[in-house]
Formats: C-alpha cells, sequence, structure tokens
C-alpha cells in the first residue's frame, strides 16, 4: 500500500498549487540549503532575532546611562563600538535597538499582511466590481513613492514609532493584496474549490480553509523581502526625525545624532548604519532564496 | 401517481447560456428529464454538447458571470432549486444533491488531511461536533472499501493513489447520504481496472442508500453497464431519451446510431473505426433547424428549418428527429433510397 502510494506520487506535475505538502517542505528545505546565500541570510536573521531577544544579558552597559566623561571615546576594548556625545555606550544600544528594528518591521508587515492578504482574499474570489474597486485603491496607494505615502500619514497621525510602524505598514498593503489577489484567481479556478462548493461550503469556509492556505508560499515570500524594506524605510523616517524619538536606541534616530559627529567621531554613524544594511541584507537575500525554493521551475 | 412514482429531481425546460464578448452560448438549451429513487439515468455525449454544464446548472455551480441560468427549472422534492436563496441552495448541496468530479487527482484540496475534508462536509450540514465528524468520516472511508482508514483518513491527498482518492470524493459527496449523487465522469481519470470497482462501488452504495444517481460521461461502456435510462446530449439539447437496453437494441436518432457505429465491435472484422463526419456546431452559432442536421446522413430540407421537438414513441423512447414525425413522408424515405 505505501508502496502504491510513491507510485503516483509524479503524476501530479502540472499544478504548481497542488505540490503535496510534505515532499515540497523537502524540495524547499533542500534547495534552500542548497542556496549558500540564502543560507547566509537565515544565519543573519537568526543572529539579530538571538540579539534581539537578549539585548539585556549581552549588553555590556545600560543603552540610556548619560555619562559625560566618557563621552566620544573611539572604539576600545571597554566600548566596543565607542560611545557617543552623550557617553553612552553605542554596542549597548544598538544591541537594545535591534529589538526596536525587529519590533517595527515584524509588526508592520504583520499590519500590512493582514490587510493584504484580506482585500486581495475578497478582490480575487468576488471579482466583478468588488474587485475593480479594492484594486484601483491599491493601484492609488502604490502610485505613491512609499517613503511620501509614509510622510503623508505620518504628517497626519504625528511623529511617533506606533506612528512610523501603521504609516510603513500601510503602504505594504497593497503589495500583499495584489499578490494575494493573483493567487487567489489562479487557485480559485482548480477543481476542488469546485468540489468544496459542492458540498454546500459557504464563501468565509473556502476563502480561508480552502484558499488561504494554499497561497502561503507566495506570502511568505513577500513578507520576508518586505520586512527589509519596512525596517530600512522605518529607520530613514526615524533618521528624518519622525520615527522613534532620542534617547531611544532605534537605529535611525542614533544615525541621525551622529550625522553631527561624522568627521570627529564617524563610529557613531557607522556602527548604526551596519546595523541596518546587515540585517537588511539577511532578509532581502533570504527572501530571495526563498522565493527561488517556492518556485517549481527551479525544481530540477 | 403514488408517492414511490413521483421522481426526486425533475429538470423542466433547463436553459444555462453564457454570455461572453463573442456574443451567446446557448450551452445547455432546454432539456427536460427526471430521476426516480434508485434510478440511475446516463446523461451521454461528447465534449463540450452540455453535459456537464447540466450536472453543474443543478448545483447551481455555474461560474457567473458569464454563466447563467436562462430559464427553466431544477424541482428538488417541490422546491426549484433555479429560485431559492443561496443560503437555501448551500443546505442542499452536499446535503441532498451531491457531485462527484472527474479529476480524483485535483478535486482534494493539496493541504488538508482527507478525513478533515470528509468531516467538514459533515459538521456543515448535521451539526456534528468535530469528533464525532472524525468518526464518521472514518466510517465512509472503510464504507468506500479503503483499508485502515483510521490512518487514511490523517493522510493528505497526495499520498494516496487515483483510484483512492476517487473512493474519498465518494465518501465525501455521500458522508451526509444524500437522495440524488450526480457523478460527472467518475471513471474517466481512472486505470480500467480501477474504473470497474468505482462503479460498482457506486452502484453497490446506491442500492444501500437508495438514491438517485445521475451519471455523466461520454464511455457507452459505462452507460451499458450501470444505467436504467440514458440521455443523449447533441449540442445542449436532449435528441435521445431512452431505457438503456431499447437504446443499445435499437437507436432512433441518428447521432445515436453514429456513436454506437463508432464503438469498435468484437464480432465483426472491422478495418477501420466508423466516425460521424462533421463537427458540432458552434454554441455561439446553432442552426436554426436541427442541430445534427448538417452531419445526418438522412438530411431532408426540412431538417435545416425547423428543429424538431422531443417527442415521445409509442413505446417510451423519446427521441427528437423529423424522422419518426408525419412529416417524414414516404415519398422522402423514397429519394433516400434512391440517393
Amino acid at each position: 500500500m505505501t508502496l502504491e502510494a510513491k507510485t503516483e506520487q509524479p503524476v501530479v506535475i502540472t499544478q504548481t498549487m497542488n505540490q503535496p505538502k510534505e515532499s515540497k517542505i523537502k524540495d524547499f528545505l533542500s534547495i534552500l540549503t542548497m542556496n549558500k546565500a540564502a543560507m547566509v541570510g537565515a544565519i543573519i536573521i537568526l543572529f539579530y532575532i538571538f540579539v534581539a531577544l537578549f539585548a539585556p544579558l549581552l549588553a555590556p552597559y545600560d543603552p540610556y546611562e548619560i555619562n559625560l566623561e566618557n563621552k566620544l571615546i573611539p572604539p576600545s576594548t571597554d566600548h566596543w563600538m565607542g560611545t557617543d556625545d552623550k557617553g553612552r555606550d553605542i554596542l549597548s544600544r544598538i544591541l537594545y535597538g535591534s529589538r526596536l528594528s525587529m519590533g517595527i518591521g515584524i509588526t508592520a508587515v504583520i499590519f500590512g499582511a493582514f490587510f493584504g492578504i484580506i482585500f486581495g482574499l475578497i478582490a480575487g474570489y468576488y471579482g466583478k466590481w468588488i474587485d475593480s474597486t479594492i484594486m484601483r485603491i491599491m493601484d492609488i496607494l502604490l502610485a505613491f513613492p512609499g517613503i511620501l505615502l509614509a510622510l503623508a500619514i505620518i504628517s497626519t497621525l504625528g511623529p511617533g514609532l506606533i506612528n512610523v510602524t501603521i504609516a510603513v505598514g500601510a503602504y505594504s498593503i497593497p503589495l500583499f493584496a495584489r499578490i494575494v489577489r493573483g493567487s487567489t484567481l489562479e487557485v480559485k479556478r482548480l477543481e476542488y474549490i469546485d468540489a468544496v462548493r459542492s458540498l454546500g461550503a459557504d464563501d468565509l469556509t473556502i476563502i480561508f480553509k480552502h484558499i488561504l492556505p494554499n497561497i502561503l508560499s507566495p506570502i511568505i515570500v513577500q513578507g520576508t523581502l518586505r520586512l527589509a524594506t519596512v525596517i530600512l524605510s522605518a529607520a530613514g523616517l526615524s533618521f528624518l526625525g519622525l520615527g522613534a524619538q532620542p534617547p531611544s536606541p532605534e537605529w535611525g534616530t542614533m544615525l541621525s545624532s551622529g550625522r553631527d559627529f561624522l568627521f570627529s567621531a564617524p563610529y557613531i554613524a557607522i556602527f548604526p548604519g551596519l546595523a541596518i544594511s546587515i540585517l537588511v541584507l539577511g532578509f532581502n537575500i533570504f527572501g530571495d532564496g526563498l522565493r527561488d525554493a517556492f518556485d517549481p521551475r527551479m525544481k530540477k | 401517481m403514488t408517492e414511490s412514482n413521483k421522481p426526486i429531481l425533475e429538470v423542466k425546460g433547463l436553459k444555462t447560456h453564457f454570455f461572453t464578448k463573442r456574443g451567446v452560448s446557448k450551452a445547455v438549451d432546454g432539456i427536460d428529464f427526471s430521476l426516480h429513487k434508485g434510478e440511475t439515468l446516463g446523461i451521454v455525449g461528447e465534449s463540450g454538447c452540455g453535459k456537464s454544464i447540466t450536472s453543474l446548472s443543478i448545483l447551481r455551480l455555474i461560474p457567473s458571470p458569464p454563466g447563467k441560468i436562462a430559464g427553466g427549472q431544477v424541482l428538488f422534492k417541490g422546491k426549484d432549486l433555479v429560485t431559492i436563496s443561496e443560503d437555501e441552495m448551500r443546505r442542499v448541496r452536499g446535503n441532498e444533491i451531491s457531485m462527484i468530479f472527474q479529476e480524483p487527482m485535483t478535486s482534494l484540496n493539496p493541504v488538508l488531511p482527507v478525513g478533515e475534508q470528509i468531516a467538514e462536509a459533515l459538521r456543515m450540514h448535521q451539526n456534528m461536533g468535530r469528533k464525532a465528524a472524525w468518526e464518521r468520516a472514518v466510517e465512509m472511508l472503510k464504507l468506500v472499501g479503503i483499508p485502515s482508514p483510521e490512518k487514511r483518513a490523517k493522510q493528505e491527498p497526495f499520498q494516496l493513489s487515483g483510484g483512492m482518492r476517487q473512493r474519498v470524493m465518494i465518501a465525501m459527496a455521500l458522508a451526509c447520504t444524500p437522495e440524488v449523487l450526480i457523478a460527472d465522469e467518475p471513471t474517466t481519470a481512472l486505470d480500467v481496472t480501477i474504473q470497474a470497482q468505482i462503479l460498482e462501488l457506486i452502484k453497490d452504495l446506491q442500492n444501500r442508500l437508495g438514491m438517485g444517481v445521475i451519471m455523466i460521461t461520454h464511455d457507452l461502456g459505462v452507460v451499458a453497464e450501470t444505467c436504467d435510462t440514458v440521455a443523449v446530449m447533441y449540442a445542449g439539447n436532449i435528441i435521445e431519451h431512452a431505457p438503456t437496453e431499447k437504446i443499445f437494441a435499437n437507436p432512433r436518432h441518428p447521432y445515436t446510431q453514429g456513436l454506437l457505429d463508432s464503438l469498435p465491435k468484437i464480432h465483426e472484422d472491422q478495418e477501420e473505426l466508423q466516425t460521424i463526419e462533421g463537427s458540432v456546431p458552434s454554441p455561439y452559432n446553432m442552426p436554426a433547424g436541427c442541430r445534427f442536421a448538417s452531419r445526418c446522413p438522412h438530411q431532408q430540407p426540412i431538417c435545416h428549418e425547423q428543429q424538431p421537438e422531443l417527442i415521445e414513441q409509442n413505446d417510451g423512447v423519446k427521441v427528437r428527429c423529423w424522422m419518426y414525425t408525419d412529416l417524414w413522408t414516404v415519398k422522402m424515405v423514397k429519394e433516400e433510397a434512391v440517393k
């Protein structure tokens, strides 16, 4: 019997969405691990997550403690990344800052994905005028450059950490909506959706139980790639003074305060900048690797 | 008419049209049939003749737009399924009328355990709890002849063979013991050896549950094996409707004759298989007369002018052809003989 199940497997070649789940996960992991860049990305991300979780244990100093006697010390054995103009240890601030950046990033992406997925599912499933209305609104949102849209939202809501999260998250909504709508259109034509409907399932069951689980892979890829952009945008907005406010150890804010000492004490700006760049790089290459692993054309 | 003689499902003048940019495609154009308890009705015809659209119309699963039920009635236990609300329709689907689809490979959700998919129907219609529904799902798997059903119920579709998936589909469709089962080419995608098993299974379950079955197929072999009555469809119409043995013994409509002639015959020495010349008219541009006229070996001027009605003959066979009307004069037949 087990033999029979095995020999039947290769029959499903034509559908991309109907890949068997377990073999899919296996395939997926093997392709992902073959992709060196993606593995580097994954290691970077795991490292940052580790740092964010254990920041209080890892940080050698209090990130908020002002000590004017120790200000502007270049990197040394006491202060690996030096101290800033108020004598705060930059390494400790970066370690704590990872919590803020990751927190903003993840919250904003979840916020954007949540609404994007709902809009996309509704638009794709119901079609007709509902689809046109939702997607035109999404097009309008997409027509703005991301940072400009975020600026507009913040100028309405006022600066602050939560508002920045909402602003950068809002910009992700149309991107998720588009991808989800496209995948929904594809999946809803498949025969099993008809089969489920012929059993008397209502729209909500069909959408959330039978369509959503089958379109998760593009959503996960998009989510990972969006994390990079969102973290970068949030840092950018904080740099402009619209996000996290000093003395918060948010990397964008730190970058901004290092601006004045770019020539005398460049390390104040360099280390937060590096922290942002490496994290964004990590998410980007990991996201690309994920996309390749999910793409059936990459399979040999 | 006594209660037992009353059909459970009656389709009257059903029309399903597709409104597209190219025009109106009359995929199903006024068909009538009825189905009794325990009866198996075969709907036969080539691809695109409207047989699948008929079954989807009964359950109101036509993709809309562009499809629309443009007229007629589907009477089920006194309700007209064409006009009831979507909520009421949902309670009928899977509960009172179920459907098995052609392609077992794609008709199951690839990411849900099959037991869960069967249990879902039970939870929806029978208000069963999670555990009770699961137990019933396992029972259903056992009923459709799947070995070690407790284990199989937890597996996902890809872990099952095509034949087993079709059994799962049948279990899903029958979980709520419907009164009507529509089987849309249930064996087309299966190996010949599995085909017989699945047909046997459907027949067996029909006897046990006493449901009416509509068997949609293009395979006359399946019809001969399973059906009590047959409706032959051509270009959106039923052109012949008769008890199975009468259709096979004495096909009336030239199209039905052609279909039967095109089967390979075991006792005759045939060099080539017979075919029916010509092709089906475009659904966007149906001829005014008989839709089969241009391919018909017996065609007469009247065939191209006016569409014949589906007329019941003395022996109960219904046929839609001018040859079986009074208008078909002796003269015409003579002319044909000369030709």
